[in-house]
């Protein structure tokens, strides 16, 4: 039995924690809805409800187009990310071959590069590829920022796999494409919505790159396009609109985490071997 | 359906050989079982046929035709592994039918045959669900349903009864031998249970690190064990095995002193290798457990304390201490009455004697065989 001490520190904790976590977003809201000198007041509610913010961030620039830019490089750095990271842990996680354990760490600590340090080298690969100010590019680049991580995830996962299931795939006459891809794929699903997740995040967040590689306010991605967000004058920041932009951005993060959590469920290779 | 031949098979870890010089000829439509304790190359001599190993040295064939080098869909071969190794993603049907959709036959003929396997292992009805929704015995079941589909020349089991709870096991146990009778396939099976092995076979393999103690019907192992490796493993509760002194051989009868003053003659012939043996030498004594019968003191080989005694319900395991540092197990009807500290006067037949050479650990032949000689 929990004592009244041991619940209320439980309960207490949990709410501090909360609030931690959630004020910020609570408080990006609250600001969204306020205009002109409302915002500089501490009201926890705002005083009108200002929906004036959230229209003018789609009139004054092309913010739509940004969202779409994000959602289009999102995506298409995690179908390609996954893709390759998912024949890269097959490889190694099911294939013995020599130097894996060094190719491994290899991808690990490539990881851990600074992004600034590969910023100059990316942007003359980039300028050579003729990929300058095209979405292309930044998926390519953010490729490279995704990749390690989704690699060493997805091995880890690949390699806990029952190594009966793929010799029985292979006893079955299964080549080690469809072995990959028809038997592995549909166990890993919680892996792949999981570093498919993370690495969704890493692009729709990143800012870097985006800034770097882009000139124009049609290519822009939605982080730099808030980042670049002018008031009136150039000394002022419209902090309406940049916290009504940032939670409209943060809508679609918090939409796939909520669909793909059922998907998230352990046990998905349950029945496979004894159990 | 397909004859197995493996000839000078050896298998090396890195630097570790674990078999050497494999020679095994298993016949069409034979039930063969590979038993052997753990770690003693079994299941690597299975996964050699199936493929899944690579050959170091030497060749298999499988009706003739050498598969040494073939990838395993190739081969004609079907396994059943012991995890199962159902795919958990697919529905019963799914996974029986995995194999026979990557060929090109038409869909009819593939439903067609699911629908026979799964009406021969009673599984139809369990046909749209996934293998998490299925018991163990079932699971099973499906897996074995998923070798017979692909019609395979040659049947392969890796310990498929070893997760299933002891009741389970017996009814599949029986569930497989029926197979058997109805499939018609040449079969390989793996266990660790001698008792499995000698309910199923046609015929055993006894293998012990790496090598091929003996190969016989489950009764010529039984009755006529070549060495005391073959002589323990097989048979439960094990044979009993006593130090023993020769003190004469003469017309091929060899004369024995037992402990206790007692004399024992058995009928052997020697193999050459044991030409060298005379009255003086040490051998090895077997009796199995079963062959043990309480008599009176005049015929008796043996005698001694009753140690312990474990009542089985339909029979009884009595401990006896025949000297000072050898101790025998006797196997006797559940009805019978034997107390602790009680002497026991115990003797055996001959033709249920075994003998073995002190180091070579070999048996000699004995003429008074039950059955034919191996």
């Amino acid at each position: 039995m929990q004592t009244k001490k041991q619940k209320f520190i439980l309960y207490g904790g949990s709410f501090f924690v909360i609030v931690i976590a959630l004020f910020p977003f609570y408080w990006a809201i609250v600001s969204s809805l306020k205009s002109g000198s409302d915002l500089f007041k501490t009201d926890f509610i705002p005083p009108s409800f200002a929906w004036q913010n959230y229209v003018d961030i789609f009139k004054e620039q092309p913010f739509g187009r940004n969202i779409l830019n994000s959602l289009a490089v999102a995506f298409g750095t995690v179908t390609i990310c996954l893709t390759l990271a998912i024949s890269a842990a097959y490889a190694l996680g099911r294939v013995s071959f020599k130097g894996r354990s060094l190719l491994l760490l290899t991808i690990l600590s490539v990881s851990m590069f600074p992004q600034v340090a590969v910023l100059s080298g990316m942007f003359e690969l980039i300028r050579t590829l003729n990929l300058y100010n095209n979405l292309f590019g930044l998926m390519f680049s953010y490729m490279v920022l995704t990749l390690p991580f989704t690699v060493w995830i997805l091995t880890t996962f690949m390699k806990q796999l029952p190594k009966e299931i793929e010799e029985a795939a292979i006893l079955d006459g299964a080549s080690t494409w469809t072995i990959c891809f028809k038997i592995f794929l549909p166990l890993l699903w919680p892996a792949l919505v999981t570093t498919g997740l993370l690495a969704f995040i890493a692009a729709w967040n990143e800012f870097l790159f985006a800034l770097t590689f882009t000139v124009e306010s049609q290519a822009r991605t939605v982080p730099v396009a808030i980042a670049l967000m002018t008031g009136a004058s150039e000394y002022e920041l419209p902090w309406g609109k940049i916290m009504a932009a940032s939670v409209v951005v943060t809508l679609p993060l918090i939409f796939l985490v909520l669909v793909f959590q059922r998907r998230i469920v352990s046990g998905l290779t349950a029945g496979a071997v004894k159990g | 359906m397909g004859r197995v031949v493996l000839s000078n098979l050896k298998k090396t870890f890195g630097k570790v050989e674990v078999l050497h010089n494999i020679n095994l000829d298993i016949k069409k439509n034979e039930f063969t079982v590979f038993v052997g304790p753990s770690g003693c190359g079994k299941s690597t001599l299975l996964r050699l046929i199936a493929g899944l190993e690579d050959v170091t040295e030497g060749t298999i064939l499988i009706e003739d035709e050498d598969v040494t080098l073939m990838r395993p869909a190739k081969r004609g071969v079907a396994m059943v592994f012991q995890s199962y190794a159902l795919y958990p993603h697919m529905t019963v049907y799914e996974n029986m039918s995995f194999a026979l959709r990557r060929t090109k036959y038409p869909k009819e003929e593939i439903h067609r045959r699911v629908m026979d396997a799964a009406e021969v292992l009673q599984v139809t009805h369990l046909l749209d669900r996934q293998p998490k929704q299925l018991s163990g015995g079932q699971r099973q079941r499906v897996a074995i349903g998923r070798a017979i589909i692909r019609d395979p020349r040659v049947f392969l089991f890796d310990e498929p009864l070893s997760n299933l709870d002891a009741s389970l096991r017996v009814k599949m146990r029986m569930r497989i031998a029926k197979l058997k009778e109805k499939l018609h396939t040449t079969m390989i099976y793996v266990t660790h249970d001698q008792v499995e092995a000698m309910t199923l076979a046609d015929k055993i393999v006894v293998l012990n690190a790496g090598n091929i103690e003996q190969v016989g019907t489950p009764l010529e192992l039984y009755n006529h064990p070549c060495n005391k490796f073959v002589a323990g493993f097989i048979g439960s509760p094990k044979m009993n095995f006593m130090k023993v002194k020769i003190t004469g051989l003469k017309n091929e009868v060899v004369t024995l002193s037992l402990p206790h003053e007692r004399v024992m003659t058995l009928p052997v012939s020697l193999p050459k290798s044991m030409r060298n043996m005379g009255p003086g030498s040490s051998a090895e004594l077997g009796v199995r457990p079963e062959h043990l019968v309480e008599c009176a003191e005049s015929s008796s080989l043996f005698v001694g304390t009753i140690q312990t005694i474990e009542h089985l319900g339909s029979e009884l395991y009595v401990y006896v201490k025949i000297s000072e540092d050898q101790t025998v197990l006797m196997r006797a009807s559940g009805d019978k009455k034997f107390e602790v500290g009680a002497t026991l006067f115990l003797k055996a037949l001959p033709a249920d004697c075994h003998l073995f050479h002190p180091d070579s650990e070999l048996a000699f032949d004995r003429f008074s065989s039950v059955s034919g000689p191996v």
